[in-house]
């Protein structure tokens, strides 16, 4: 113990956030093993983003599904150490655009709060996972992402699962879709966690580096 | 470290975070403060984490810093003369022929902050995040205040073509300045409340009188390197603080 151990006190701050939608298709087609895979992958996200000491306090997951009962948030923002995912049950269509909306709104709120409370935050993920294509209108949800991405609100970020229709999806979102190689969605939220703890501990100025995707994601 | 007749007494230490020291990564911050010929010069920088050679660009940026002002320790360090620190700074984080042909400039992406104190006055200069802090008639103050992104991770740095634009110079008296401090962004959680972005002062006070005082670089480094620290912040952590000895 030296001296300064001793005399330096710490500011009290709270942890910086970061927001995380995980916007999961939970349609008819995902019944069977494509859901029970996606169930494993989200307590596989959960698991790891709770052994990591700061990413538990700092990262905040909510999740949103759409599917046959239309657009549900089945996990409002609460901090990673809290996240316990719940099994979701897939049918019917396939509201992506409803979805995506809800998706962008919870962000905006959380925002909100968040400077509301003066607590400093990274720029919030939504990860939008897919087998499928959007079976409501979709073109307002698709000029929200770009303008969201455009004014730096969000990273928004679309996989699809083997079926989905990577063209609207890349009509939707800003960056390139990604594709999840067979049902490897515990490596794709593995990769995930490991993503948003990175970014929940990187310094001002870091344009995160993230890991591969090669684990999870087809060429 | 201070130079003996000197009346500042000055002490430097960055360390790696607990992230990079869990990874093997090296620390990625860099900085120096020393007396030079009557003036205290500092300066920190944060090479940026996802930069292939952040260590290299960090250090690099420091220690030319540290030479402009020793060569311009007397003198008027108006703007224009703080823009050709920098820009010979930047110069030398360009590919040399050392480096692998696909070496970049943002490569040695790295953030830079530079203060001067010397006769009356307080000179700092910056781009990118990081902060100083002076104490002054006991009162703490934030030199060119960042002007912070919405967002904690994100922030420019010198390799940046806009960097000129980003560069922030402020010239404040130095009468009745007795602590000086530059800390880069590792650090902000617990030296400042981000809400009002105002220095915690039951953190700086006493690093002014550890550095007036009988404090070591290896205690600095030490109380950088410490779990209490580590718990609050997984990031490098860098601290440059001189305290003015009072004549006795």
């Amino acid at each position: 113990m030296t001296q300064l151990d001793v005399s330096v006190e710490f500011a009290t701050n709270p942890e910086p956030r970061c927001a995380c939608v995980l916007l999961l298709d939970v349609s008819g087609s995902m019944a069977g093993r494509p859901i029970d895979a996606l169930n494993e992958g989200l307590r596989a996200f959960a698991a790891d983003l709770g052994a990591d000491a700061l990413a538990r306090q700092r990262v905040e997951v909510a999740v949103v599904t759409f599917g046959g009962d239309g657009v549900h948030t089945v996990h409002d923002f609460s901090t990673a150490g809290q996240f316990e995912p719940r099994s979701l049950v897939a049918g019917g269509g396939t509201p992506m655009g409803a979805g995506i909306v809800t998706a962008i709104d919870l962000v905006e709120a959380r925002k909100t709060q968040y400077k509301a409370n003066g607590i400093v935050y990274y720029r919030p993920w939504v990860f939008l996972i897919t087998d499928g294509e959007p079976t409501d209108e979709w073109s307002g949800a698709a000029a929200r992402v770009k303008a969201a991405e455009e004014a730096n609100g969000l990273a928004f970020f679309t996989v699809g699962v083997e079926g989905a229709n990577l063209d609207v999806l890349g009509s939707i979102a800003v960056r390139t879709p990604l594709t999840l190689q067979g049902l490897k969605f515990v490596e794709l939220f593995v990769w995930l966690s490991q993503s948003q703890r990175t970014v929940s501990s990187s310094k001002p100025g870091d344009q995160t580096a993230l890991p591969s995707v090669e684990g999870w994601a087809a060429v | 470290m201070g130079g003996g007749l000197s009346s500042w007494g000055a002490i430097a230490a960055s360390v790696a975070g607990a992230g990079h020291r869990a990874r093997a990564v090296e620390c990625q911050d860099a900085c120096a403060i020393e007396v030079h010929e009557g003036a205290l010069l500092l300066a920190v920088a944060d090479g940026a984490g996802s930069a292939r050679l952040a260590a290299s660009g960090s250090s690099i940026a420091v220690a030319v810093a540290m030479e402009e002002l020793r060569v311009r320790a007397a003198d008027d360090l108006c703007g224009a003369r703080l823009v050709d620190v920098f820009a010979s700074v930047r110069a030398a984080l360009e590919p040399s022929g050392d480096d692998d042909p696909l070496t970049s400039l943002g490569d040695r992406a790295t953030t830079l902050l530079v203060a001067r104190v010397s006769g009356d006055a307080v000179v700092t200069a910056q781009v990118g995040d990081g902060a100083v802090v002076v104490r002054r008639d006991g009162a703490l103050e934030v030199l060119c205040p960042v002007d912070r992104g919405e967002y904690l991770n994100e922030t420019c740095f010198l390799t940046s073509a806009s960097w000129e634009s980003e560069l922030r110079v402020g010239v404040v008296p130095a009468a009745g300045i007795d602590g000086i401090a530059a800390l880069t962004d590792g650090l902000q959680l617990v030296a400042f409340d981000m809400a009002t972005g105002s220095p915690h002062a039951p953190f700086f006070d006493p690093l002014f009188s550890f550095a007036s005082g009988d404090g070591s670089v290896d205690e600095l480094a030490s109380f950088l390197g410490s779990d209490r620290v580590a718990e609050r912040t997984d990031d490098d952590v860098t601290l440059a603080v001189a305290g003015f000895r009072s004549p006795c």
